[in-house]
């Protein structure tokens, strides 16, 4: 049976459930002169792709016209109260009004504006978001980290779980690439649990009124961003003894911590002194200690070095 | 795994053309009569170069008086600039003393707007819109504003008085080009691609644009595929640009033949003719030579279902997530 649906803008993300009462997401690429498609005729072609998908003629019968999410400039203001979770939501449509220069930013490499603005205007008008290449994962990223700091989400602090979720996050090749773009996008300063919506079931579960549970999702891990210099002590799974950490205010540092284990966060900085109990995930615990709001060196070859530092320190 | 069909170019029977008549004229035809291409729709005297000029200093010209080419139209005062001078004859139509901008258009002259194209007219709206039924082959762009009718030229083709109420060609849309697209009075601009940034200029300006391919492509190639190429074997026809669906209406003369109905979405098998939606192969187009089994891992590290594809355009093949992918027929 056909739950919920998500329209995207060239997409739509289908939640089927089969006799085993087991969830199947079926995405369904949406022609192109779907664009300007009513709702009902979009409707009408995930309908027939996820009958031939699973070759349930029940499919028909399902009434979904009020089980579906549109996905657009609204869904960030209606995330906390649809999924019932702290959520941070990146579409496959950019707005034109994202400035350039600030995208170029978190590049580590040259890349000439005009063929930016190109590549995102074609993005939004026609093209697949699927990321062949490393440059184009980064490319990705750094409109979705620029996305996060236009929108503003969390300047101040965090709550105590959060979901990343939409077309980016469910298309980064590592966890610890979600990760990044949430730490350079992000102001605030605190700690914070994230999970990530590899596979993009989060909206139409809560289209479908299933309720939403972090368990539902891959656990990422904890990340604590509290500028530095700072020093750390880290008592790991119930630990004694502590393992001491330095960090200046421009690193970010990365400790393996598996799901289901603990470390318990003791930190001494300029900024004042912080105390958690932390969990693991995928990615295990971060410690960012690098300055809020983020600012990136000017100077290009400064910034390209410092940037493939941040990667390297996650991505190791 | 099926795939979106793309259609560039098909064939429509009865569809409703509408030519705007943009003055206060005569119309000359009634509901119901059958048209040519040279059938004369409507007739009134039109200006047809217009320009908006800037100035600074002193104006020695208030609107609708008469001007001569070369005469001086304002005068700079004690701390320099440049005079203006009208670039050519004829009646300055409005003045902004606030952006100190006018409009100098040159002498009405007796201007008809004919058909365009065969068929029947069907509707006659509000004195200025005549609705005809006509057939049409559609070459549909992936982005539009605006709409426009006129007898399609080259941008190589493109002169001063002749380039009035035409539709233009060209691959690549740069400033100069529209600036000059512009002040000759071109009724629209059909473009193979363009730079965002200057879209973004051209789009606050109500002129027909159609872009065919996308921001900052290359134009392809393929002969039979391609809009461009498609469009450059009716130059001289009359063709509409139907900005909203991001289409341009070539009328065709009537047929029998009934145009195939195409589906939305196919089945992707390898001989497939294909367009690339994904970078680094953004607007490419080539030939499935394979359905890879399973997942296929790319450098970005994502793994997806994906199709080895010949490119047209220097034979490499090359493997790309079949979810970049659109079907080419027509």
């Amino acid at each position: 049976m056909l739950l919920a649906i998500e329209f995207r803008s060239h997409s739509a993300i289908a939640l089927y459930i089969k006799k085993n009462y087991n969830f199947e997401v079926i995405k369904v690429q949406l022609p192109f002169s779907f664009c300007g498609a009513s709702q009902n005729e979009k409707l009408d072609e995930v309908i027939k792709s996820v009958a031939v998908a699973t070759k349930d003629k029940d499919v028909f019968k399902y009434p979904a016209q009020n089980k579906v999410v549109i996905v657009d400039e609204s869904i960030f203001g209606k995330l906390k109260s649809l999924l019932n979770l702290e959520a941070i939501y990146i579409s496959d449509s950019f707005s034109e009004l994202l400035p350039l220069p600030d995208i170029a930013s978190y590049l580590p490499f040259k890349m000439n504006l005009v063929e930016l603005s190109n590549i995102r205007a074609n993005q939004n008008l026609i093209g697949s978001f699927f990321p062949i290449t490393p440059r184009d994962v980064v490319i990705q990223a750094a409109i979705a980290k620029t996305i996060i700091r236009q929108l503003g989400f969390y300047k101040d602090s965090f709550p105590e779980e959060m979901l990343l979720c939409g077309p980016v996050f469910n298309l980064v090749p590592r966890p610890s690439q979600a990760v990044e773009i949430f730490l350079d996008g992000v102001d605030g300063v605190g700690a914070t649990y994230l999970y990530q919506d590899k596979v993009g079931v989060a909206l139409p579960m809560a289209a479908a009124s299933l309720k939403v549970v972090a368990g539902d999702f891959v656990a990422l891990g904890s990340v604590v961003i509290w500028p530095g210099p700072l020093t750390v002590d880290l008592f790991f799974d119930g630990a004694i003894t502590a393992q001491k950490v330095i960090l200046d205010n421009e690193s970010i540092a990365r400790f393996p911590l598996r799901e289901g284990q603990t470390v318990r966060v003791i930190g001494h900085g300029e900024k004042g002194d912080f105390e958690a109990e932390l969990l693991g995930g995928e990615v295990g615990l971060v410690i960012d200690s690098r300055h809020r709001p983020l600012v990136l060196p000017q100077t290009e070859a400064v910034r390209f070095k410092v940037l493939k530092e941040y990667w390297g320190s996650l991505n190791k | 795994m099926k795939v979106p069909v793309l259609s560039v170019i098909k064939y429509s029977q009865k569809i409703t053309l509408t030519r705007h008549f943009p003055h206060n004229g005569q119309i000359l035809v009634k509901v119901g009569e059958v048209v040519t291409p040279i059938t004369r729709l409507a007739a009134a005297k039109v200006s047809f170069l217009r320009q908006d000029l800037s100035f600074d200093g002193r104006l020695l010209v208030k609107t609708a008086d008469w001007v001569k080419g070369g005469q001086v139209l304002s005068k700079t005062g004690f701390f320099g600039g440049e005079n203006l001078i009208a670039p050519f004859a004829g009646v300055v139509e409005t003045i902004n003393v606030q952006d100190q901008t006018l409009t100098l258009a040159s002498p009405p002259r007796d201007f008809f707007l004919v058909a365009g194209c065969e068929g029947q007219i069907m509707e006659i709206l509000e004195g200025n819109l005549i609705k005809i039924q006509t057939d049409a082959t559609t070459v549909r762009g992936v982005l539009g504003l605006n709409n426009g009718f006129g007898e399609l030229i080259l941008d190589t083709q493109m002169k001063e008085e002749e380039s009035v109420g035409k539709i233009i060609l060209t691959k690549y849309l740069n400033k100069v080009l529209f600036s000059k697209a512009k002040t000759l009075g071109v009724a629209g601009i059909i473009a193979g691609s363009l730079d965002w940034e200057n879209f973004l200029e051209i789009r606050r300006l109500a002129i027909g644009l159609v872009i065919l391919e996308g921001f900052g492509v290359t134009v392809s190639e393929d002969q039979n595929n391609s809009a461009f190429k498609v469009l450059e074997s009716k130059l001289g026809k009359f063709v509409a640009l139907e900005g909203q669906n991001s289409e341009v209406l070539v009328p065709e003369l009537p047929s029998r033949d009934k145009p195939a109905v195409l589906p939305l979405l196919a089945e992707l098998t390898a001989g497939a003719y294909v367009k690339i939606f994904g970078w680094p192969y953004f607007n490419a187009v080539g030939t499935v030579t394979e359905v890879l089994s399973g997942g296929h891992t790319f450098d970005s590290g994502l793994t997806a279902p994906a199709a080895r594809v010949k490119l047209l355009s220097n034979s490499k093949e090359v493997v790309v997530p079949i979810e970049t992918l659109g079907v080419l027929v027509n």
